[in-house]
C-alpha cells in the first residue's frame, strides 16, 4: 500500500514538473546595411505554448521608448502571438548594421516552443525599403 | 563572218567604233559634284516635318510644370484624413505608414499618431 502511494505521489510531482511554465527572454536582432526609422516584426509559436509577458526596446538611443505593441493583450495574458513596432524622426541617431530592436519575454508552458519571427518592414527615414534580416536570440531561460 | 579590214575604213569611222569599245563613265566628275551639292543640301536643311511652332514647345513646358505641381501638392499635404490608411502605397498599412504621417503630416497631434501606431500592432478580436 505505501508503495503504491509512493508511485502516486512520484507520478503526481512529475507530472507537475512537466506543466510548470518556463520564462524566456528572446532578444530580436536586425541587420540593415542602412539607416531604419521605422521596423514591425511578428512572433508567434508554431506549437503554441507561448504567452508574452513583456516587451523591452532595444539598443538604439533613436528608440529609447517603448516600442508599439497590444499592450491590452499582453496585460490580460492573451497574447500568444505579438506584432512590435516603432518609428524614429531622428536622423541623426538612426541605426545601422547589426542592433537589437526589442526584447519579448514569453512564458512558454505545456511543450517547447518552435518560435517564428517574421520580419514585415523596414523603412528609411524617408519611406524607402530596406532589405533587411531578423534573427532571434535566447538571452536567458528561467523556472 | 569575218571582221572587216580597218584599214579599208574611213579615219572618221574607225574613231567613231573605237570610242564605242572604251568603257563608258557611269558617274562622271560633274555627276559627282551634283550628287555631292544635292546631299549637302538635303542635309543643311531642318526637316519640315519636325519644325514647330514656338508656342508649342511653350504650351507643352506649362502643362509638364502643372502636372508637377499637382503631383508635388497631393504628395505633400498629408492630414488627419490620412490616419489608418496606406498612405505610401505599399498595398499594406504598416508603421511605415505612421512614420510618413509623423514626418510629413500637417497638424496631426501626436496622441493619433500613437493611435494609429498602436492599431497597427493590435492583435485582432480577444473577446
Amino acid at each position: 500500500m505505501r508503495v503504491i502511494l509512493g508511485i502516486a505521489m512520484l507520478t503526481l510531482a512529475s507530472l507537475a514538473a512537466a506543466a510548470e511554465p518556463r520564462f524566456v527572454a528572446l532578444d530580436v536582432i536586425i541587420d540593415a546595411a542602412e539607416p531604419v526609422a521605422a521596423w514591425q516584426f511578428e512572433l508567434s509559436d508554431r506549437n503554441r505554448t507561448m504567452t508574452v509577458v513583456g516587451v523591452e526596446n532595444g539598443d538604439s538611443p533613436a528608440f529609447m521608448d517603448a516600442p508599439y505593441y497590444d499592450r491590452d493583450a499582453v496585460a490580460d495574458g492573451s497574447a500568444d502571438r505579438i506584432v512590435v513596432a516603432d518609428f524614429s524622426l531622428d536622423a541623426d541617431r538612426l541605426p545601422s548594421g547589426r542592433f537589437r530592436i526589442a526584447t519579448i519575454h514569453v512564458m512558454v508552458e505545456d511543450g517547447e516552443p518552435d518560435f517564428a519571427l517574421k520580419l514585415i518592414n523596414t523603412t528609411t527615414r524617408d519611406g524607402r525599403r530596406i532589405d533587411a534580416t531578423a534573427t532571434l536570440q535566447m538571452t536567458k531561460e528561467r523556472t | 563572218m569575218t571582221e572587216p579590214d580597218t584599214n579599208d575604213l574611213p579615219p572618221e569611222l574607225i574613231r567613231a567604233l573605237k570610242a564605242r569599245e572604251l568603257p563608258t563613265d557611269v558617274i562622271t566628275a560633274r555627276v559627282d559634284r551634283e550628287v555631292a551639292a544635292l546631299a549637302a543640301e538635303h542635309f543643311a536643311a531642318p526637316s519640315r516635318r519636325r519644325q514647330r511652332p514656338a508656342w508649342f514647345a511653350a504650351a507643352a513646358a506649362a502643362i509638364v510644370a502643372v502636372v508637377i505641381v499637382l503631383q508635388l501638392d497631393q504628395s505633400a499635404v498629408l492630414t488627419r484624413d490620412d490616419l489608418y490608411t496606406d498612405v505610401d502605397g505599399s498595398g499594406q498599412i504598416d508603421i511605415a505608414d505612421v512614420l510618413a504621417l509623423a514626418r510629413d503630416g500637417q497638424d496631426i497631434p501626436a496622441e493619433d499618431l500613437d493611435a494609429f501606431a498602436a492599431s497597427v500592432v493590435a492583435l485582432g478580436d480577444r473577446s
